[in-house]
């Protein structure tokens, strides 16, 4: 009884901190969420994605093929609600929620032993709830429409039902292990990396088990084949691995610029020696695991978080700073736990973060959010280690002590969260669409040309999604342009809007046109700004020009 | 075998020592006069006869490495080689006490490891290629902990008590690592055991307590606590708080104490990241690294991963002394200014290369496991060593302030016939490579030493000795000078306008091999 009312004050507290003003904060809605909101739009409405693919397994949205999982999972969240900021974030709340409850149920399955070890009641899989309830990191990517967080509970979720198999060897939770395995991969990028791996790594680990079942094998692998076919032809019939061209670790050529260099300092730059030492597959040997273990570095989990303004709070690491004591304590206490189902966790930590070593821009709070999974797994552990204590006294005091120092970290997040990050970095979420929208709409009427600056992002996809744009007129009226350095396209146009540059000196001569551009573009004096529209820092976002 | 390595690592360190680094900073040029200075006169550089603590620049230099380059002066002369060669002799000789000490904290095999580990380690390698006192005072630490563990109490007090006369940061470190050590030994002594040995310490230690107050200037240059966010970074959190003044927002989630403990925690968890350890070294200090690679070796990321594993499995007590080790090293350099030093934290080698050592033997144990492994290691080893030996000076000439060899002997060749010598500034410290790179007389020049203090408490200046004047060259003034050489680089001395200079003379150009501005060598009759 008891257990039941902790476990549903988590999750209580943990959906608090994942619906609380979700629409509001993050202040702003990143093109990607508009785009994940808007395909599932578009798919309900006709059947096909913004581009007119039908049914499709990965979105081109802006040429980077999103995995289409989460728009399908929008679908009925659209149906319902509407296509709101809310619905469209809360399908990564809900599997938030998911992971809080998961991560329950998987350090039970995994700790059986230390089960009602503290206070009579509580075990480990209690504590790692908690964890993963106030979790910065896992807060952070609950809300928002990232798809990241729905694919790695899926991958939590086929873990735990992989080690109930391991318990109880029945077909179905064998079965439900590649369920969610299989539905990962069609959710998130780093997912098709990560989750293979894993899975590999399970049947590795455990293959003891798995070959004394030979049928349901079997029967799981040609599950797994079914599942996974539609996913395999479209990687083979379409651009979808392209994205790994534009932001792979391959396509940054500092490395290679560098081993130039070095050869040059060579008085023969060619001599054997130098061929040896100064080559490509060492190079981005090294470079791709310093990317790796950059994933572990202090500054990156406890102190700064990730470099990227939309998956950072200022001044908070991914982890709280404490978490870095209970950490150390719970290595120490795991590693000397005699439990075959550790191996596991151990597995987890090390594959979490290759798919964003694969990457440049490192290290990647979001393609390596898999990591919190594990990392919660141990500060609880070292959590349950502080805790127990021969002494209840002790263990009761040491109980208050944490208390205190997570409720006091967890409110300072959540002063970070709430009000220092919206205004420092106040273009992260392209903030100012929602306001912008109404206003161009109410005008539009007057103009023969509507010109939208490019500089945040992919400003057409939030247009189309602030104005419910019906997806059929959309549908094979527009353009992508060619690919960027980053193998990025976009929408310039469609009906009477463009989308583009708002140098002052290049669309002055545009007339009767509302012209929505960057403050910075605009000259002080001789223009006509009908309206600006404000950052929650009180910066200026755009302003509105009647030309 | 020890022996064989200890030979091993003795020649990785003295090879080539006299210009690899390529270059010679001015703290090693100052502990070099000041050994050249002791050895003539009996004196430092200020007059002062056999001090403990040298003034040097204003930053109060510990003064043992001074004492120990007495000799190696006095055999091979007042240059780069004789200065740096005790950093080098003691970090060889750290590789025979690492076998000593690992024997006793965990087993011969590892020990063995442990002693080539060290022998190859790019971390002791780099500070004993140069005149560091830090790698001086880690091998007393390193002997006095032996010895501890022995239980020489009196002679390890007394090399505990040489740190704090070798090195800065010793002050921190080494009562820190002393009382974790009284603490995990504590059932094997008795209180009485340690009287002696007490006092030996502390009439070690008299000298450097009784100079702090002197020196509470440059401590507090070099303190973290020193450095407080500024007024404006304060008036934004302010403002997005929507509060006009300090309220009780800002005492609990913005406190000054609470963003020094994420500075400091910060500092202290840079030390352990990989990027550091492995990959690019000190990112902060490129005087401290070697370009583009890190302090171990890339292969023992797994051994490393595989030794801690396995100390943590099994804490032994010699293990705990080493994680104690472990946890305490990065501590000075965590509560100093830098982000990162790799000179403060130079203690990490030794439990660093002995987990690393654990982890390596557990891994090798099939023969032709240990030979592929060696064969790696033996790998990445040459490409530090092509790093350090080829590429290095292309990266860090100018850092490590190679112009100052170079030009100087310019000034000696042709000083004599002019009446004044101008040095620029520029590089910082120029008095002291005068002084030394001239072999100036210690007995003349301590009769006119004279320090500008910094005004806040940082290391302070020389402007003057002599007829050579230190200061930037500003040449639109003073190419209207007489009977004078200057050195200084191309922006002081641009080359248009030497041009225009009617009847001056070129005497050499210095080109640094990163890069950075050339140095130029110029008279005027």
């Amino acid at each position: 009884m008891t257990k039941k009312v902790v476990l549903i004050v988590i999750l209580l507290l943990a959906a608090t901190l994942r619906l609380w003003r979700l629409s509001d904060y993050p202040a702003g809605l990143n093109a990607d969420e508009a785009a994940l909101g808007y395909n599932a739009y578009s798919l309900v409405l006709t059947g096909r994605d913004e581009h007119g693919h039908p049914w499709p397994i990965n979105l081109e949205s802006f040429g980077d093929f999103k995995p289409a999982g989460y728009a399908y999972l929008l679908i009925p969240f659209i149906q319902i609600l509407g296509l709101t900021e809310f619905a469209l974030r809360l399908p990564s709340a809900v599997f938030g929620l998911l992971s809080v409850l998961f991560i329950y149920l998987l350090a039970k399955e995994i700790f059986t032993d230390l089960n009602a070890q503290l206070f009579g009641h509580l075990g480990l899989e209690d504590l790692a709830a908690f964890t993963l309830a106030i979790s910065p990191w896992h807060i952070h990517f609950s809300r928002g429409a990232w798809e990241v967080n729905v694919a790695t509970t899926l991958v939590l979720i086929s873990t735990w039902a992989f080690v109930r198999w391991l318990k109880r060897p029945q077909l179905i939770w064998l079965g439900a292990s590649a369920l969610a395995f299989a539905l990962s991969m069609y959710t998130y990028q780093s997912a098709r990396v990560i989750a293979p791996l894993i899975g590999i790594g399970l049947i590795i680990l455990y293959w003891r088990d798995l070959i004394k079942y030979p049928k349901q094998i079997l029967v799981n692998a040609l599950w797994l084949a079914v599942l996974l076919s539609p996913l395999g032809y479209s990687l083979v019939t379409s651009d979808a691995v392209s994205r790994l061209s534009g932001v792979g670790l391959l396509a940054d050529t500092g490395p290679l610029r560098r081993v130039e260099q070095l050869r040059g300092q060579h008085e023969q730059w060619n001599s054997p020696l130098s061929r040896l030492l100064h080559n490509r597959p060492l190079i981005y040997t090294i470079q791709f695991l310093s990317n790796y273990t950059d994933h572990f570095s202090g500054d990156f989990l406890f102190i700064n978080g990730d470099e990227i303004s939309r998956n950072r709070v200022p001044e908070t690491g991914l982890l709280y700073l404490t978490d870095f004591i209970l950490l150390v304590l719970g290595f120490a206490f795991l590693i000397r736990l005699q439990n075959r189902f550790l191996a596991l966790i151990w597995l987890w930590l090390l594959i979490a973060p290759v798919a964003a070593a694969f990457t440049f821009q490192i290290p990647h709070a979001l393609r390596a959010q898999a990591l919190v999974i594990p990392l919660t797994l141990l500060v609880s552990a070292g959590g349950y280690f502080l805790l127990n204590r021969k002494a209840k006294v002790i263990s009761a005091f040491i109980l208050v002590l944490l208390f205190a120092m997570y409720s006091f970290q967890l409110a300072r997040y959540l002063h970070q969260y709430y009000v220092h990050y919206p205004q420092t970095y106040p273009a992260a979420w392209e903030y100012g669409f929602k306001e912008l929208v109404p206003f161009v709409e109410s005008v539009k009427d007057h103009y023969d040309q509507i010109l939208i600056t490019d500089k945040y992002d992919q400003p057409y996809i939030l247009y189309l999604f602030y104005t419910h744009y019906p997806p059929s007129e959309f549908q094979f009226h527009h353009q992508l342009t060619l690919r960027d350095k980053f193998n990025f396209s976009t929408v310039r146009d469609f009906g009477k809007f463009h989308f583009t540059s708002t140098a002052w000196e290049t669309v002055r001569d545009t007339h009767s046109a509302l012209i929505v551009a960057a403050p910075e573009d605009l000259p002080d004096a001789g223009v006509n700004v009908v309206k600006t529209i404000y950052f929650p820092n009180g910066q200026p976002a755009f302003k509105i020009v009647s030309n | 075998m020890i022996v064989l390595l200890t030979l091993v690592g003795l020649g990785l360190r003295v090879f080539r020592l006299e210009n690899r680094p390529l270059g010679f900073t001015w703290d090693e040029a100052a502990l070099g006069y000041n050994a050249y200075s002791l050895l003539r006169t009996g004196r430092d550089e200020y007059g002062q006869p056999l001090p403990l603590v040298l003034k040097s620049f204003g930053d109060f230099k510990p003064g043992l490495y001074s004492y120990l380059a007495v000799p190696t002066i006095r055999f091979f002369g007042l240059n780069e080689f004789a200065v740096r060669l005790p950093s080098a002799f003691f970090g060889a000789l750290l590789i025979p006490i690492m076998y000593l000490l690992i024997i006793r904290l965990l087993r011969q095999r590892v020990a063995v490891f442990s002693a080539a580990l060290m022998a190859i380690n790019p971390w002791s390698i780099h500070f004993s290629r140069a005149a560091w006192e830090a790698n001086i005072a880690l091998f007393f630490t390193s002997i006095a902990v032996l010895l501890f563990v022995r239980r020489r109490f009196l002679s390890s007090a007394f090399f505990f008590g040489l740190t704090f006369l070798t090195y800065q940061g010793a002050k921190f470190f080494t009562p820190s690592l002393l009382l974790i050590l009284l603490f995990q030994y504590r059932k094997s002594f008795k209180p009485k055991q340690l009287v002696l040995p007490g006092f030996v310490l502390a009439f070690l230690l008299l000298p450097i307590v009784t100079g702090l107050s002197t020196q509470s200037g440059r401590l507090k240059v070099f303190s973290v606590f020193s450095y407080t966010r500024s007024p404006a970074t304060i008036s934004e959190i302010l403002k997005q708080d929507d509060a006009s003044n300090f309220n009780l927002i800002y005492f609990l989630f913005h406190p000054e104490t609470l963003d020094q403990l994420r500075g400091i925690s910060q500092r202290y968890l840079n030390h352990f990241s990989p990027k550091f350890l492995f990959f690019t070294g000190d990112w902060s200090n490129p005087r401290q690294a070697t370009p583009f690679v890190g302090y171990l070796h890339l292969p023992e990321l797994l051994t490393l991963t595989i030794g801690l594993y396995l100390c943590l499995k099994h804490p032994r007590p010699g293990v705990r002394v080493l994680l104690a080790w472990l946890l305490l090293a990065p501590l000075p350099s965590a509560l100093s200014r830098d982000i990162i030093s790799a000179v403060r934290s130079l203690p990490l080698v030794v439990p660093l290369t002995a987990i690393s050592a654990l982890g390596f033997s557990s891994l090798t144990r099939k023969k032709i496991v240990l030979v592929g492994t060696t064969l790696i290691f033996l790998f990445f080893f040459s490409y530090f060593l092509d790093l350090y030996f080829v590429h290095s000076p292309h990266y860090t000439a100018t850092g490590w302030l190679f112009p100052y060899k170079p030009a100087l002997g310019l000034v000696h060749q042709y000083q004599d016939q002019y009446s004044r010598v101008v040095i620029s500034d520029a590089l910082g410290q120029p008095y002291i490579f005068a002084l030394f790179y001239l072999r100036y007389d210690p007995y003349q020049y301590q009769s006119q030493a004279f320090l500008n203090p910094s005004p806040v408490g940082d290391v302070g200046h020389v402007s003057q000795f002599g007829k050579y004047i230190f200061r930037p060259i500003y040449w639109p003034v003073d190419r209207a000078l007489t009977s004078t050489l200057f050195v200084g680089n191309q922006y002081e001395l641009p080359e248009a306008d030497l041009r225009s200079t009617s009847d001056l003379i070129t005497l050499g150009e210095i080109t640094p091999p990163d890069g950075s501005p050339n140095w130029r060598v110029v008279a005027l009759p």
